[in-house]
């Protein structure tokens, strides 16, 4: 599914975002990635859907090697995945339902169309009642929520999630937990970056530790 | 397809509303862009063919060494032998006067001068108007017994041909300066409402948007841009000139000036929508090879 071999990122100037990872993570898993600001999370992330270009090494992703990838292609590959941001990266003037659109906008969907593929997901993040309302007028655990619909539209086979509960007190967190984590019975594999140890404990599972770009810790939860 | 093709379409009506109702300046920059190109072309064609017209050497004329009907009728004959000529009449000293009164009307005294100061003359018709037949002529006529000097005007009609090409490169120069200048407002205009887009484009192209997805509205909202720009230039344009060149240029003399045809005005009109869309499809990309992704400020 997501395969990392000898892979390291370099920035102007000499940074090493990420040194060396060897990583794999299967269909159906939920991981965390770990470690503290700076320690690569985003930019692991990054790679996945092609917004980055490794400096050294192979990334696969769903058997396509990103490094042979053409340009055209990358948005065939980003309609196989569904990214959340801590800061939502919302349209805040318009609505729910249109934010929520613009993930079926690129197949020339009409909106009674999308209507039925988005009011069930609407319904499903608890965001329904709301579809009409702007998102700017929304608070930030409806955001997410919003901004999880849209990850979700799609039915993506992986879902990134680069602190997703970042801005959230621990209820919206369980929330968006929850919805996360049904994905993982519909044979998504989830992968997600944050430094929540409360969500980490509530929901364990396989965690890949960075630190200054290189992985200290690949196991499960209960191995760490 | 089609339906992609009208969804795209459909966009490309929404990107055009916006950049009308967000950029409305440049709307009018464009229309004034091209109205003033109507107006130079107008002048610089009507121009040109006013000197084309005047530099065409219809006949040659050959005056003659003295005034003496029997001489002049010599040289008429032999004037009428000459290889290609068509036709060759004599004007005496009264009937070149009667000759100047007719074509110049308005000149006040004319009438009343001397039929002395009206040289009489022959009057060429050459079978072709080409310089080396006109020339040809001139040469073999200036040879004849009785002849004092053989003219049709050639330093003059050399100037007019060349103030005539003066036009046609001023026309070419105004042509490329007018589309440079609609090429910048239409590629800033499609920039400006790119970034207003900006975080828009940026979540399309992370939800897997094709460069197609995000260009082609953009291409069809300068399509529009440039139609309705051009259009509303050829109204105001047809408004103000018809009632300009018959209330102010016609009494005034000046009466070279033409409404150009509806063939100028057509493919006038396709350059600038292809000019349009070229212009947008140059911004959109250079838009998204230096957008920032999403991740990034």
């Amino acid at each position: 599914m997501v395969k990392f071999v000898n892979v390291g990122v370099s920035f102007t100037g000499g940074y090493q975002a990420l040194n060396n990872v060897n990583i794999e993570i299967k269909s159906g898993e939920f991981v965390y990635i770990i470690g503290k600001s700076g320690a690569g999370k985003s930019t692991f992330l990054r790679l996945i859907y092609a917004d980055l270009l490794p400096t050294r090494g192979v990334i696969s992703v769903e058997g396509r090697d990103l490094n042979l990838m053409k340009r055209i292609e990358v948005p065939f590959l980003r309609r196989q995945i569904g990214v959340i941001f801590q800061d939502y990266k919302l349209l805040e003037n318009l609505s729910v339902f249109d934010n929520v659109k613009l993930g079926l906008d690129i197949f020339y969907m009409k909106r009674t169309q999308a209507k039925e593929r988005i009011w069930p997901l609407l319904k499903r993040v608890g965001m329904f009642e709301k579809r009409d309302d702007i998102v700017k007028n929304l608070s930030g655990g409806e955001k997410q929520r919003v901004a999880v619909a849209r990850a979700l539209i799609n039915d993506p086979k992986i879902i990134l999630a680069d602190e997703p509960t970042g801005n959230l007190d621990m209820e919206n967190a369980e929330n968006i937990m929850t919805v996360l984590r049904e994905c993982i019975a519909t044979g998504a594999t989830v992968i997600m970056a944050t430094h929540d140890k409360l969500l980490r404990e509530k929901y364990p599972s396989r965690e890949i530790e960075l630190e200054k770009g290189k992985v200290i810790k690949d196991g499960a939860a209960y191995e760490l | 397809m089609n339906s992609k093709l009208t969804y795209l379409f459909m966009r490309g009506i929404l990107r055009f509303i916006i950049m009308l109702r967000s950029n409305f300046l440049s709307f009018i920059t464009l229309v004034t862009i091209i109205f003033m190109y109507h107006i130079f072309f107008v002048t610089g064609t009507g121009t040109s063919a006013f000197l084309n017209h005047l530099s065409e050497a219809n006949t040659i004329r050959v005056y003659l060494a003295n005034n003496n009907d029997i001489i002049a009728a010599e040289v008429l004959s032999s004037v009428k032998i000459l290889d290609n000529v068509s036709d060759a009449k004599y004007f005496s000293q009264k009937d070149a006067k009667a000759y100047a009164v007719e074509n110049a009307p308005k000149s006040a005294g004319l009438e009343s001068l001397s039929e002395e100061f009206f040289p009489s003359f022959i009057e060429i018709t050459p079978t072709n108007k080409e310089p080396n037949t006109l020339d040809k002529i001139v040469d073999e006529a200036s040879h004849l017994s009785g002849v004092d000097e053989v003219s049709y005007g050639k330093e003059y009609i050399t100037k007019y041909q060349t103030i005539s090409s003066g036009a046609w490169v001023f026309i070419m120069v105004i042509t490329i300066l007018f589309a440079l200048s609609v090429i910048f407002v239409i590629y800033n205009t499609v920039k400006l409402s790119l970034y207003r887009f900006k975080e828009e484009i940026k979540l399309y192209s992370l939800v897997g948007a094709t460069r197609p997805f995000i260009l082609v509205p953009y291409l069809f909202g300068a399509l529009f841009l440039s139609f309705f720009a051009y259009i509303f230039s050829m109204v105001i344009f047809m408004a103000a000139f018809a009632p300009f060149n018959y209330n102010v240029l016609i009494p005034s003399g000046i009466n070279i000036y033409n409404m150009p045809s509806g063939i100028y005005f057509i493919i006038s009109c396709v350059i600038v929508c292809i000019i349009g869309v070229l212009s947008s499809a140059g911004s959109t990309i250079s838009f998204l090879k230096q957008v920032s992704s999403i991740n990034e400020d």
